[in-house]
């Protein structure tokens, strides 16, 4: 019943055993104890579960485990450490585009992504972006602002751990 | 019944061989993005997942033979970004990048949608506009099912529970030919109200030479506005015909009442879709008449579906 493999998330390998139906959220909060990726809706309807596979945002609510074997994965803990944050963490910190922080991890894997593939985003193709990234409780406002602001300063090209 | 194996066929024979003993027992998942959620809502009625992650010739997106071969694992976002696709087939292009978010767009495959087979759904009108064609292997081997024959009524298509859909052809549009999908969505991440996609092709003379209309949300499942391309057949695509064929459109489509509408609202959304493909596939096919009507290039906005330069009344 239960299906043997090796995930990489941020870098590391884990091996595990899980089930086939179980879901990447499940695997990454409760077996490997990485609980930045936030559950919500469970439906991918909302984006708080957000992280990157090969670096695209996917709602991981919706991919089963099985399906994440042998991809890279990177959750909002490989997204940068309290002393070196991501450009794109300070800059919602410096904005205060955070306010309950729940959509928070989501919105900043996704923005993440998005300087990756588009260094100079105009605003609309950032709300496009972040589409699929609910928030109650900014208005998103702040949150254009950081994601524009961490593209105005960003010093080049990062990679993904 | 619950899921107890997962699967990992490498080849096509081997996935339809396991689909061939198991029968309804066994599911087929690609990106799983429509198969997560029944599987979570305990609707899937089987004991095996056959996934296929590791059947690399169906990771193929290629033109071959004059047509687009999209194999089962090809993302919509794939679909929605690849320039080819973009240039020759923009209906597909618009409506695989009209579905729902990003993340779903980046592991949801074009073949997965089709096969699910939901009324809401963005591409299966686009499939019904460019005559596309299902591919589907079985035990018993190879056939071929026109998408006009392959969505039978609600969440019901034509692919029985030992098939495999291995890939989706799409024809060549011919030399004066354009496509456009209109679609009108409350929020990004929502399924569409309606969504319409129109591919037409005119005759040197400008008239409609051919007219293809796929409706979404408008019915049972997705279909064809036949009355409404009856009316275009032949004719110049001036406002009045435009507008005669939008009007039998509403006419022709049976939409459900729900929390997205009434019926009524929707036939009249059908309506207005309707005539805005129609116009902007018309003046995208007549490069010599420049319409002074500036549409935005390729997509619907997002948000709501209108094109960049419509007001923001329905009229």
């Amino acid at each position: 019943m239960s299906v043997p493999l090796s995930l990489t998330v941020n870098g590391l390998a884990y091996d595990l055993e899980v089930a086939p139906t179980e879901t990447l959220l499940y695997s990454l909060r409760y077996r490997l104890g990485l609980l930045g990726t936030k559950e919500n809706c469970l439906q991918g309807e909302c984006g708080v579960c957000t992280v990157l596979l090969e670096g695209l945002p996917v709602y991981a609510c919706l991919l089963l485990t099985v399906l994440a074997e042998e991809h890279t994965i990177t959750t909002v803990e490989g997204l940068g450490k309290a002393d070196e944050l991501d450009p794109v963490q300070q800059a919602f910190l410096e904005t205060g585009a955070i306010q309950c922080g729940y959509c928070t991890p989501g919105m900043l894997l996704t923005a993440r992504a998005l300087l990756d593939e588009t260094p100079r985003p105009t605003e609309q193709e950032i709300r496009l972006a972040l589409s699929g990234n609910l928030c109650r409780c900014t208005g998103y406002g702040r949150i254009v602002e950081a994601v524009l602001s961490a593209a105005e300063r960003a010093s080049g090209p990062r990679s993904l751990r | 019944m619950s899921i107890t194996e997962y699967l990992r066929p490498t080849s096509v024979e081997e996935a339809v061989s396991i689909l061939a003993e198991r029968g309804e027992d066994a599911k087929i998942i690609a990106g799983g993005q429509s198969m997560a959620l029944l599987l979570r809502l305990s609707l899937i009625q089987a004991s095996a997942l056959v996934g296929i992650a590791h059947v690399a010739e169906l990771d193929r997106l290629t033109v071959s033979h004059g047509e687009l071969q999209v194999g089962a694992r090809i993302t919509n976002r794939r679909l929605r970004d690849d320039p080819q696709v973009q240039a020759r087939w923009p209906v597909l292009a618009q409506a695989c990048g009209s579905v729902s978010t990003p993340q779903i767009r980046n592991h949801g495959t074009l073949c997965g949608n089709a096969a699910h087979g939901y009324v809401l759904a963005d591409p299966p009108a686009a499939l019904l506009a460019l005559g596309a064609r299902a591919h589907v292997r079985n035990a018993d081997g190879e056939r071929t099912i026109p998408f006009d024959a392959f969505f039978v009524d609600f969440m019901t298509t034509a692919l029985g529970p030992t098939d495999l859909l291995t890939h989706i052809s799409v024809p060549l549009p011919g030399q004066r030919s354009a496509g456009a999908y209109e679609v009108f969505r409350l929020r990004a991440l929502d399924y569409p109200t309606v969504g319409v996609a129109v591919q037409l092709e005119l005759s040197d003379d400008g008239r409609c030479h051919r007219v293809r209309i796929g409706l979404n949300g408008a019915a049972a499942t997705a279909l064809r506005a036949r009355r409404a391309e009856a009316i275009l057949a032949r004719q110049e695509l001036q406002a009045e015909v435009v507008a005669a064929a939008a009007a039998e459109a509403a006419a022709e489509c049976d939409p459900a009442e729900d929390l997205d509408g009434s019926a009524a609202y929707k036939r009249r959304l059908v309506g207005v879709l309707v005539r805005r493909a129609i116009t902007r596939a018309a003046d995208q096919a007549r490069p010599a008449l420049v319409s002074h009507r500036t549409f935005a290039a390729g997509a619907a906005h997002p948000y709501s579906g209108r094109s960049a330069t419509e007001t923001t009344c329905i009229t």
